[in-house]
């Protein structure tokens, strides 16, 4: 029994990373109409982004932190700039095939860069449990779940409350409306895109001391993303949420009693049956 | 005349080849070169023709790779009976997968057939009594002729011909459906899906047609690859053999039928000839496949079609 809740702590504390990839893929999507493939690799350039600032570099932990982030932004702004934007005319498969070719150019250029062999960034917090009970969870985890939690409810206020976020969510139901209103909506997809990018940026950097960090680590995300988008309804920002939550928990519970290769197919399945099944429910969001 | 070349030039080519590079590892290239070719075709019968993106085309490579290689080492069957077979399990698993997949429009789509890919391989990958799990499925028994007098093992340069002219003949199959009623039927609901509806082109049936034929091309170059490396690995599931389809596909020029041949052969052939890494090709391919979309998005034969200048405006097809 204690195991059980042991196993729903672990859930919710990957549950809440996932929630923000989640988001940050069905965001873009929704408000875009882009199937960002390259999605992941925004995970692993945090990650390796961080790996340089607190392991190359030596930098205090923050330091890198703030590096992997803001260099996740730059790079986010310059792929939309430079080549996203063209192609919001274009059919939605055109953005899905230049993304896969991103995916494949940064998943090769890390592998150039730093090589193949996983990396492991140290806990920037000392390691020590804190005990709830009879329950453990380390600082860092329970950090992790602060702030993935905070961001979250931060996004959803800021996108209930804000001009901005009012001119996100028009844009989302209604571009062309949106504009008429005087909605800028290419600053819109900018920020969109970037927001989302940041958001699996941040989660990467959350995730990076806990897991290893190698070039081929952002395709997992991005099938898992998919996976949170489709069962949450693509576009669907609460859905993606709880999504990325119920996914966390499962996995950690499947993990510890059916091991461990099987997730990223078993998502998939229930991916696909939910996509047969609730045709209605998902066009909702397209 | 202009007909009878288009067929006589590539089978000449490929005779021409070995006596011009007669090395053991120019026919392994010339081999991987005529798999390409069958699999960017089969790639581009379902991005061009049908309009589907396929990001789980290689779970018909695997299958066919699979099955011909399952039949070969559990049940000790000779190649002639594999590599139909294997076909066949390829086309089956098609079937199978076109009726859950080909509901879904769209993103779905993409999604739901990687899915299906990702299945088959994490099936591959965790049935190790089966498959040989991450160690893959070794001792495929490779080519051999059993004819009467003639015993003997195939050569490299045997495999090259053997590939070859299986691949010429598939592609003229191929090319002749295309052309014909039914094959246009299907370029016109890639073109406009509603009007080839309107005269009565089944979107369903089309899409079901394209996706077997393309599953039977994977399927055949899945079966010769297992008996020609005569080992499996799951990793044939994975995404990486799929996004190399759909870069020669869109380099070539998807819904061209000339474009992912050329894309296949420029893939396969260039990295050798300019000595560069495996990770250098793949960041080449990733640059290129980006390059493409937003500056030449209709591929490479397009674009040096239009150089051409001829009369103005010929149909989608070559």
């Amino acid at each position: 029994m204690i195991g059980l809740a042991q196993h729903l702590i672990n859930g919710i504390v990957i549950g809440g990373t996932y929630a923000m990839m989640g988001v940050g893929l069905t965001l873009v999507f929704g408000v875009m109409g882009l199937v960002n493939f390259a999605h992941g690799e925004a995970y692993m350039v945090a990650a390796f982004l961080l790996y340089t600032g607190a392991q190359l570099l030596n930098l205090p932990y923050l330091a890198g932190f703030a590096l992997a982030l803001a260099g996740s932004a730059v790079l986010a702004y310059l792929w939309e700039r430079g080549a996203l934007r063209r192609l919001y005319d274009k059919p939605e498969e055109a953005g899905l095939l230049a993304t896969i070719g991103l995916s494949v150019l940064l998943q090769n250029l890390a592998l150039l860069i730093w090589g193949g062999t996983p990396k492991s960034i140290p806990d920037p917090i000392p390691v020590s449990s804190i005990s709830l009970g009879p329950l453990q969870i380390t600082p860092a985890r329970l950090l992790i779940v602060l702030i993935a939690l905070a961001v979250i409810l931060g996004l959803a206020w800021w996108m209930q409350k804000t001009r901005l976020g009012k001119a996100v969510r028009a844009t989302f139901q209604d571009r062309e409306i949106a504009a008429a209103n005087g909605v800028d909506v290419r600053k819109v997809y900018s920020l969109v895109f970037i927001g989302g990018s940041l958001l699996t940026a941040l989660a990467g950097v959350l995730l990076a001391p806990i897991f290893v960090v190698t070039p081929n680590m952002g395709v997992g995300v991005t099938n898992k993303s998919f996976v949170i988008g489709i069962v949450g309804g693509l576009g669907n920002f609460t859905g993606a949420v709880i999504a990325g939550l119920v996914i966390g928990i499962t996995e950690s519970l499947t993990a510890a009693y059916f091991g461990g290769e099987v997730q990223d197919a078993v998502g998939f399945l229930i991916a696909i049956v939910i996509m047969l099944l609730r045709p209605r429910w998902l066009s909702a969001g397209v | 005349m202009r007909q009878w070349l288009k067929v006589a030039l590539p089978v000449i080519l490929v005779i021409v080849y070995p006596l011009v590079l007669p090395s053991s590892y120019a026919m392994h290239l010339g081999v991987m070169t005529a798999l390409w070719v069958l699999l960017a075709t089969s790639m581009n019968l379902m991005i061009g023709h049908i309009g589907l993106i396929s990001l789980g085309q290689t779970a018909f490579f695997g299958l066919g790779a699979f099955g011909a290689g399952l039949l070969s080492v559990k049940l000790g069957l000779p190649w002639p009976l594999t590599l139909p077979a294997g076909i066949l399990v390829a086309m089956l698993g098609a079937g199978l997968i076109g009726l859950v997949t080909l509901r879904l429009r769209g993103a779905y789509y993409v999604l739901g057939s990687l899915g299906l890919a990702e299945v088959l391989r994490a099936t591959a990958l965790n049935w190790v009594d089966f498959t040989g799990g991450p160690m893959g499925l070794g001792g495929i028994s490779p080519i051999r002729i059993n004819l009467g007098p003639w015993h003997y093992a195939l050569n490299e340069r045997g495999h090259y011909y053997l590939v070859w002219a299986i691949a010429l003949l598939l592609l003229l199959v191929v090319y002749r459906l295309l052309h014909s009623y039914v094959g246009r039927g299907w370029l016109g609901l890639a073109v406009n899906e509603r009007l080839a509806s309107s005269v009565g082109i089944n979107w369903q049936v089309s899409a079901m047609g394209t996706l077997l034929v393309s599953a039977l091309l994977a399927g055949v170059a899945g079966a010769f690859y297992a008996h020609y490396i005569t080992f499996v690995s799951p990793e044939v599931f994975g995404i990486t053999y799929t996004i190399q389809m759909i870069i020669m596909v869109l380099v070539g020029g998807r819904r061209t039928f000339v474009g992912p041949i050329l894309g296949a052969l420029v893939f396969t052939l260039l990295p050798e000839l300019l000595r560069v890494t495996d990770q250098f090709r793949m960041i080449i391919l990733g640059t290129l496949t980006i390059i493409v979309v937003l500056f030449m998005p209709r591929g490479l034969v397009p674009w040096l079609k239009s150089l051409r200048k001829t009369e103005g405006g010929k149909g989608a097809m070559p």
